[in-house]
Formats: C-alpha cells, structure tokens, sequence
C-alpha cells in the first residue's frame, strides 16, 4: 500500500522496537510492522510480535503482551508519531503452523 | 450481574466451549462479545447519569463505535502529550485497550483470512477483564467522567482540561 512520506516514521518505530526488544529478550523473539489505514480510515502503526513458545501460559502471556503493548507505545512518543499502534501476538509454534509471510522473521 | 458482565462471562465461555480444537466461529464470537462487553460498559455508566430512566435506551443507541475510538485515541494521544500523568494511567490504558479491541472485533467480525487461537482470543478477553476492573476503580474521577461525556458527544466543544499534579 502507498504510505504518505509524512506518515512514515520508521527510524522512530525501529529506536521504539530495539529498545523494547533489548528489555524483553527472550521472551520476544522478534518485532515486525507495517503502516496502515485501520477500518475508520486512520492511519496506525501495525505491530505483529512473535513471543517465545516458552510464554505459554495463559497468565504469562498476559503478563508479557501487556508489558509490550506499555512499553512500545511508551517509547514511540505518540504526539510526535501522530499514529495509533496496534498489536498482534503469535508464538513461534503458532507461526510455523500459520507460515505466514507477513509474520516471517525481519530479514537483515 | 450487569449486562457487560454478562457479556464478558459469555466471551469466556465461547472462548473454552469446544474443548482441545475450538472453532474459528467460537473464537471470533468470543472476541467480538468481548469489545461489546466493554462498550456496554462505558455506554451503560454514561447514560446511567440521565435521570429519566425511559431515555436511556434510546440514548445508548446513538453512541457510535467510529467516534468512540476516536475519543479513546485522542485520549491517548493526549495522555502522552501531557507528559504521562500518573493519576490519568488507568483511563489510558481502558482507552487503548478499547481501541485495540474495536480493530480486533472488526478483524474477528469480517475478516475470513484471519486464522485465530483460544490463546489469542483469550488474551483479548483477559484485557477486557483488566480494563473492568480499571473503570470500577477510576469511574468515580472526574477525568473518567470528562471521558465519558466525550464519548456520549463527540461533537461538543473541548473544555479546558485541569490536569491535577
């Protein structure tokens, strides 16, 4: 999808994902987004996060996802961004099953 | 029990009803009923201040999901913007937390594609359950009440916020 260059706000988002990812290791393995409209015609940063098989638990998965979604917006410094972010979840496990190439760890 | 709590235990229910391979149509019910189980819950206390009991019906009708999100992202934004108050964190996280349930309901509601597991789907239900029992603690604040009157009328004019330390 074309993105407005005055959307795009990638060195931000990846300072926000870095930092996060550093404190959260190895619960999270990694981080990936894309820039989007949502269903209202906003745009909104899409963060799609795949978290370890070992944060399998109900109440350790909460306890995590949690944190994340507080510390990435935190870290984005929102007035700045002028974007929403939104998260979604997957382990490794659920993703292998998925395959989804959206969700495919970030190439270097 | 309230008719969001009602709501909120339905969404659990639909979450776990269908044993070790749960359907995809439980789990997208499931996540839906969760978001309405949260904006009943708002829309409920916002009309409840209306002192003619026959009223409330009808003006919990004219509360819009589109323009709801709106007030809980500029909400969030402006939580962010204030410098993080520390007495306004509560609202903030019922406020993002119904924002992001809203894009998943859409997602559950209408999108085909979307493969989603009991661990998501309940994931999403335990957030609602957080930002319950948020709201009960902060639904007295004057802050939580200046939400919801934005929230029953998007449209009126911003007031000058006060801000306590």
């Amino acid at each position: 999808m074309f993105v407005p260059t005055e959307v795009r706000k990638d060195p931000q988002i990846n300072a926000a994902i870095r930092t996060v990812l550093a404190e959260e290791s190895p619960w999270v393995r990694y981080i990936r987004y894309s820039i989007d409209q949502d269903w209202t015609g906003e745009w909104a940063v899409f963060f799609r996060v795949v978290l370890s098989d070992e944060v399998s638990s109900r109440t350790r998965r909460l306890e995590i996802t949690s944190r994340l979604i507080s510390r990435i917006t935190d870290e984005l410094d929102l007035p700045n961004l002028g974007m929403m972010p939104h998260f979604d979840f997957r382990t490794e496990s659920e993703q292998a099953e998925l395959n989804d190439p959206d969700w495919a760890p970030p190439t270097a | 029990m309230s008719f969001a709590q009602d709501l909120l235990e339905q969404a659990e229910h639909l979450a776990n009803r269908d044993g070790a391979n749960p359907k995809q149509a439980s789990l997208r019910r499931a996540v839906s009923t969760a978001y309405y189980a949260l904006f009943h819950l708002l829309i409920d206390e916002a009309v409840g201040h209306w002192s003619v009991a026959r009223h409330r019906g009808r003006l919990a009708r004219t509360f819009d999901h589109g323009s709801m999100k709106r007030v809980c992202d500029d909400y969030v934004k402006s939580f962010y913007k204030a410098g993080k108050p520390a007495s306004e964190l509560l609202l903030k996280e019922v406020a993002q937390t119904f924002s992001e349930l809203q894009l998943r309901r859409h997602t559950a509601d209408y999108d085909n594609s979307y493969v989603w597991t009991r661990a998501l789907a309940q994931e999403w239900i335990d957030r609602t359950g957080i930002a319950f029992t948020y709201w009960d603690t902060i639904r007295t604040q004057d802050e939580s009440q200046d939400f919801l009157l934005s929230s029953s009328f998007p449209d009126l004019p911003a007031h000058k916020k006060t801000r306590r330390p």
